[in-house]
């Protein structure tokens, strides 16, 4: 019998909204405001993303060092599709600068305002003039022809282009490129914490968390280094890298994403030779290397031998197996087989089937096959949640904790989950 | 209300969107189908509100996905090729709800033709929905008189004694909990109690809506819009009780109930609420003799109207003495009466206020939901406590299914507010 998962569906266009991604952007900008275009309960989903982000912080042990910047919507309702809704809008932008005294504006659209063709520029320009505040706005209108990180781009272009000011450098000062929960996060901190054993600082994290006052900053970094991912997000944040060093001289490095412990190798070496300190990225590296060795240390007694099924759902641009491929060896986990679960569209399958079979030989089976497999198994890595309550199940993250610190939280929820003794159930590192 | 005053920050207010509130109505259906013809992000924070009531929503919940060309060429497709994998599934809902996002409603798509086209074997309500509509509530009240109008019968003759409960939710926090236990003191007091539209209901219940000889109106955004249709088309009285908190207030809830229709056995109910108050009595004695009266210098209620005002009243009434009690309505309706606060907010009207408030409290106790916390979070150097009473409650778990309302629902947030209190006491050592 097939296994099956929980809440599945195939993302067969446009899976997210340009409008969150505009708000992200700047979300912790002190100085900015921002103003959906859009009906109130387009609001209510970024501030529950908001919300989600800030508790998730706090479940780390964190806490946000700053607040959130207001965020308004100008309400639009039913009557505002036959009228248009700019009046409406050009209320909201008035309030908006009466009543925050924003050093800066900026408009997502919604789809509404897309489909009903409302000229939010002109208006963006009238208000801009009429109150000596900038105010950017962006072409593309919630879901329409955009996701999320088109919103987050061209915000952030809009930024480079009218804040940053060529500047004197700062000596052995880095820029932070893109977000991932931010300064107080798990990626800047550990990226921040390995730069320090450089002997390098970082002067801010942009876009979204350097103030409207800051900003002009940026280009005294010495050094940015994107805090990478996977997909439009990565390629967007290394064209940002790419224009600052073309425009200020910045040297960048971005193209390595440091999951798993193969990758953090690379990432650090580097980072040693962008700074021009290759000795001192071998010592780093002997270090983390030892704080990885002790850990696994602990882990092994426990992990070795043990049966280990790897549920595989997601595309390629979003996940590669390598790294949880390389946990899986570093663990010595018995890795029984492969499923590749029925997400797949068209070449994806084949796509993912064969980095599949480059970095492994364990055999590859089907959903239709898995059943028996994960009932065999001791621990199933997976990236989607099964429809399975025997299984203990390790949910394979979106976006993976990283460096050595996010590695050791890998291998340890694998082996605190070969440790419990509970039946089944799902953890989330 | 001017148009100025209704922009506020939305970090400081709750809600979700009507799509999920036409698509919580219909949830609460015995085995019914929701099917959105709207992207997929709107489709997803839809089903993850759903889900924080009925973890298996996403078994019945369903998303057409279009693309930004359904918005010129029609989303037809789209709909139609999820309805008819859901027939090669062989799903037959007891009704299906097809409901189109607000950027879909726009375009003018015929839904219903759709529908009718395929000859589906189960009834389907059609709705064009979305933020357009407004929040939640807006949305729970298109979809409930939309399917009034098409599948309630035409006439009905009154039955006595038997009533509707109009304005509840499953997917307000313990929703399910909050009806049975207002369901239960309506049986004990004699009444036949025929449907709770929005919670816990079947199709055939619905059907009986028109047989009441009362309808008893609970949360006004929820329930006042459906008693006046009910009341338009069958001529059906209705009384708009509030919600019962605490002993007292659950008698004198009852008492509007009795004047209106009266009930034959009162004298249960009363007997019941006589045990109730000695207990609590008892335990709070208890209490008292350890920790000392219980006192909060100031308390927050911000939630739906009615809850708000009905709670508060109840707070210092019956369950603790307080220096400054403040209270915040998400909704701008008709409410009862609250003569207990220092001062009444309603979000929409007085946002400055509402700012203002929340940059100036300290030493609070919070009956709210995890949004105000996230502000006072945010603010730090501000002391807090929170005990949530309705969505999102990130900061705190319920598993238990425990009324809040009613004689059960008294002794369950007595125990709340005393725990809070000594949370409090206990932290200030």
């Amino acid at each position: 019998m097939a296994i099956k998962t929980r809440r599945f569906y195939s993302a067969r266009k446009s899976c997210s909204c340009s409008m969150p991604g505009v708000w992200r952007a700047v979300a912790y900008m002190d100085g900015a405001v921002v103003v959906f275009h859009s009906p109130r309960a387009c609001a209510h989903v970024a501030r529950t993303m908001d919300i989600n982000s800030q508790y998730r912080t706090l479940s780390e042990n964190e806490r946000e060092q700053w607040g959130s910047v207001p965020l308004l919507s100008s309400q639009m309702q039913e009557k505002d599709a036959i009228f248009g809704g700019v009046a409406r809008l050009e209320k909201c932008l008035r309030f908006a600068i009466e009543t925050y005294k924003p050093k800066c504006l900026m408009i997502a659209n919604s789809c509404v305002a897309g489909v009903i063709g409302d000229d939010v520029e002109s208006v963006a320009r009238e208000v801009e003039e009429k109150y000596d505040v900038p105010i950017l706005t962006v072409e593309c209108c919630g879901f329409l022809g955009a996701e999320y990180y088109d919103g987050y781009f061209e915000i952030t272009q809009k930024l480079l282009e009218r804040f940053v000011k060529p500047c004197a450098k700062q000596k052995d000062s880095v820029l932070l490129l893109g977000d991932n929960g931010g300064p107080w996060g798990h990626y800047a901190k550990e990226v921040t914490r390995i730069l320090q054993e450089f002997g390098v600082e970082v002067i801010g994290q942009f876009p979204g968390y350097m103030a409207m006052d800051e900003l002009e900053k940026v280009a005294a970094a010495e050094y940015a280094v994107v805090l990478g991912g996977r997909g439009q997000t990565h390629i967007g944040l290394r064209k940002v890298a790419e224009q600052l060093q073309e425009k200020y001289g910045t040297h960048y490095l971005a193209d390595i994403y440091p999951v798993g412990w193969q990758e953090t190798q690379d990432w650090v070496i580097s980072i040693g030779r962008m700074l021009g300190r290759e000795a001192l990225a071998q010592q780093v590296l002997k270090l983390e290397q030892q704080r990885l060795n002790e850990q696994l240390q602990h882990f092994l007694p426990v992990t070795e031998g043990k049966k280990t099924v790897l549920c595989i759902g997601r595309i390629l641009r979003y996940f590669h197996p390598g790294n949880i491929l390389q946990t899986i060896r570093l663990l010595r986990l018995n890795l029984t087989g492969i499923i590749l679960l029925d997400s797949y569209d068209g070449d994806e399958r084949e796509a993912m089937l064969q980095v599949v079979q480059e970095n492994s030989d364990v055999p590859v089976h089907t959903t239709a096959e898995g059943e028996e497999l994960v009932a065999q198994a001791d621990i199933v890595l997976t990236t989607h949640e099964l429809q399975n309550k025997e299984a203990r199940q390790i949910f394979l993250p979106m976006l993976p904790q990283v460096a050595v610190a996010g590695e050791v939280k890998m291998m340890q929820g694998i082996y605190q989950s070969l440790c419990s003794r509970l039946k089944g159930g799902v953890r989330y590192v | 209300m001017s148009e100025k005053q209704g922009w506020g920050n939305i970090c400081e207010r709750v809600d979700t969107c009507a799509l999920t509130g036409a698509g919580a109505f219909f949830a609460a259906i015995d085995k019914s189908e929701v099917l959105i013809n709207g992207p997929l992000w709107c489709y997803f924070y839809a089903l993850r509100h759903l889900e924080k009531a009925r973890p298996d929503m996403y078994t019945r919940f369903y998303g057409s996905q279009p693309d930004n060309n359904a918005v010129i060429y029609g989303s037809e497709e789209y709909v139609t090729q999820e309805l008819q994998r859901m027939l090669e599934d062989g799903h037959k809902p007891s009704v299906l709800l097809l409901e189109s996002s607000c950027s879909l409603s726009l375009i003018g798509d015929d839904l219903a033709g759709m529908a009718r086209k395929l000859q589906l074997p189960f009834p389907v309500v059609t709705l064009d929905s979305g933020g357009m509509v407004g929040g939640f509530a807006e949305g729970y009240a298109k979809a409930a008189k939309k399917l009034f109008a098409q599948l309630l019968p035409q006439t009905a003759m009154a039955k006595p004694l038997a009533v509707n409960i109009l304005g509840q939710s499953e997917f307000y926090l313990q929703g399910a909990a909050d009806t049975q236990e207002i369901k239960r003191l309506l049986q004990l007091a004699g009444y036949e109690v025929l449907c709770t539209p929005g919670c816990e209901c079947t199709l055939e219940e619905l059907q009986r809506l028109p047989e009441a000889s009362l309808n008893i109106v609970t949360n006004a955004e929820l329930g006042l819009p459906l008693a006046e249709y009910l009341h338009k088309k069958y001529g059906t009285p209705y009384v708009f009780a509030g919600l019962p908190y605490g002993v007292q207030g659950t008698l004198r809830w009852l008492q509007q109930i009795d004047a209106q229709l009266p009930a034959p056995a009162m004298d249960k109910v009363t007997a019941e609420a006589q045990a109730q108050d000695n207990y609590l009595l008892s335990r709070n004695n208890e209490a008292i003799a350890l920790w000392g009266s219980m006192w909060f210098d100031n308390v927050l209620v911000s939630a739906p109207a009615t809850q708000a005002l009905c709670l508060a009243q109840t707070l210092r009434t019956e369950w603790t003495d307080i220096g400054r009690l403040t209270v915040i309505c998400q909704q701008l309706k008709d409410e009862p009466a609250c003569d207990t606060a220092e001062a009444i907010y309603t979000v929409g009207v007085d946002d400055a206020a509402i700012s203002e408030y929340f940059k100036t409290c300290d030493n609070v106790l919070l009956l709210t939901s995890s949004s105000e916390s996230s502000v006072l979070y945010r603010r730090k150097q501000c002391s807090f406590d929170a005990c949530n009473i309705c969505y999102p409650t990130n900061d705190e778990v319920f598993i238990t299914k425990q009324p809040m309302v009613g004689l059960q629902g008294s002794a369950y947030m007595l125990e709340r507010l005393w725990n809070c209190f000594i949370r409090r006491k206990k932290n200030k050592v």
